[in-house]
């Protein structure tokens, strides 16, 4: 696969320390909460983010934790989600107990993450679609049928691989999708929801309704009958 | 003057790696060594250790260890993992495409990750552990003779270990010296004691015993298996 083809699907905050100060600073000021998992630890522990400085991290277990009992320098990593992206930070533990910051309060003193890496918010599982895949798709717009090539479908969407010849399509077009595979055929309303050259994302009008999930009962067969192929391909491949 | 060994000690900063050809590579190093991984699927707080087993052009398979029949993780899930490279502490977020049974000669359990495209890596010191406990030992050099001291991990500057039940008063800010059991007092190193928690203790060794404590530490890690 060429650079050009790689799906932006993440959004990466490399060593950028504003950006995860921001970023964390930002999770502080909504005390949101994150799911801090250390190595050595057979668990994890829930906390919230109480403050951030430059080198610093406060973080509030929502319950009293093993990380309170970890040696300082321990490998600590966090997960969390904003803004519909779920975000991975790692980073290193100051205090491994309680600080008394308003009498009753634990707090963890971590050493401010200077990494962090996000991943998109889905909400569907994409099936990868095989180059030598029957699933055939096939737009519709301004007047023009065009074959497309499948490179994933989920029951929202599908991402497709435009003709050269074509170029690209604007985020949000809107337009008609006809989806293949024997005996199945589904014709949906779609929007372009991403573009990155001949890359293009498309959103199924009828199958998303207020960020909920509705797909057509052809969708549910389509995807159905698509993964049912992943999975034996991964089988084969495994095997 | 306030002492910042946290600081000095701490680990080189964390960096990401988004080059898609160099996470292939990490991968299917560490799945040809079937690394250990230690997963952890947030919703939920579910940790699950395992081996990376397969590396694909697109998918990631973690063959989990020590789950029972009811062992399933979703499709769509979450799943954030952590394995050591090397020196190297690697952790990345990903979603699961779901669990299930792979024949492979025999029936294998494996859950399926979309291959991450992003991974953090710290550059961890090389520390040698954790281990089960029972090995390597230490001699602490007390005045009220020798003090068994089980190692539980030794890093290049820092080593933590377990005091024996019985043992003499010991806290936060003292210099204790310690020797291999097997070796005699006068390898013994000078260690301050930085942390203490019930009967686990870290010490960081002074800079001028780190050559010999070297030397301990190399010996230790020879004379067990590679703790998991």
């Amino acid at each position: 696969m060429s650079g050009g083809e790689q799906p932006i699907e993440r959004r990466f905050l490399a060593n950028s320390s504003t950006d995860v100060l921001a970023l964390l600073g930002k999770c502080c000021y909504e005390e949101r909460l994150a799911t801090l998992f250390v190595p050595s630890l057979p668990e994890a522990t829930t906390a919230r983010f109480i403050a951030c400085t430059g080198d610093r991290l406060l973080m509030e277990p929502e319950k009293k934790s093993d990380v309170l009992n970890t040696p300082p320098l321990s490998l600590i990593s966090g997960v969390f989600t904003l803004d519909q992206d779920a975000y991975l930070f790692q980073t290193w533990l100051r205090q491994g107990r309680t600080m008394d910051l308003s009498k009753d309060r634990l707090i963890f003193e971590l050493a401010a993450p200077k990494a962090v890496v996000s991943i998109q918010a889905r909400s569907a599982y994409r099936v990868p679609i095989d180059p030598e895949s029957e699933f055939a798709v096939i737009v519709i717009a301004a007047g023009k049928t065009i074959p497309v090539t499948p490179l994933n479908l989920s029951l929202g969407g599908v991402r497709v691989r435009l003709p050269a010849e074509l170029g690209s399509l604007p985020v949000g077009t809107s337009l008609k999708v006809a989806l293949k595979l024997a005996p199945i055929t589904a014709l949906l309303s779609a929007t372009v929801r991403w573009a990155q050259g001949p890359i293009v994302g498309l959103i199924f009008d009828e199958c998303v309704k207020e960020g909920e999930l509705v797909p057509t009962a052809e969708i549910k067969e389509l995807v159905r009958m698509l993964e049912a192929t992943h999975l034996r391909q991964v089988f084969n491949r495994v095997a | 003057m306030k002492d910042n060994w946290l600081d000095r000690r701490a680990a080189e900063d964390a960096s990401v790696v988004h080059d898609v050809e160099t996470i292939d590579t990490i991968l299917r190093r560490a799945a040809d060594l079937r690394t250990f991984v230690r997963v952890l699927l947030p919703s939920g707080g579910r940790v699950f250790d395992g081996r990376i087993h397969t590396v694909t052009s697109d998918a990631l398979f973690v063959e989990p260890i020590n789950v029972d029949d009811t062992f399933v993780v979703p499709t769509m899930t979450l799943g954030m993992a952590q394995f050591r490279s090397g020196e190297h502490n690697c952790s990345f977020i990903t979603w699961s495409r779901g669990s299930g049974e792979y024949r492979r000669g025999e029936t294998l359990t494996l859950v399926e990750f979309q291959k991450p495209e992003a991974m953090i890596i710290a550059e961890g010191e090389d520390t040698i552990g954790p281990f089960d406990g029972s090995q390597p030992t230490f001699a602490w050099v007390s005045p009220q003779g020798s003090i068994r001291l089980v190692a539980r991990s030794l890093g290049p500057h820092l080593g933590i270990f377990r005091l024996p039940e019985m043992h003499p008063p010991v806290a936060v800010g003292d210099t204790i010296g310690l020797h291999p059991s097997q070796a005699a007092p006068e390898q013994a190193v000078q260690g301050l004691v930085r942390w203490r928690h019930g009967r686990e203790i870290l010490l960081e060794i002074i800079d001028e015993h780190l050559a010999l404590w070297t030397q301990h530490r190399h010996d230790a890690g020879q004379a067990l298996p590679e703790a998991a």
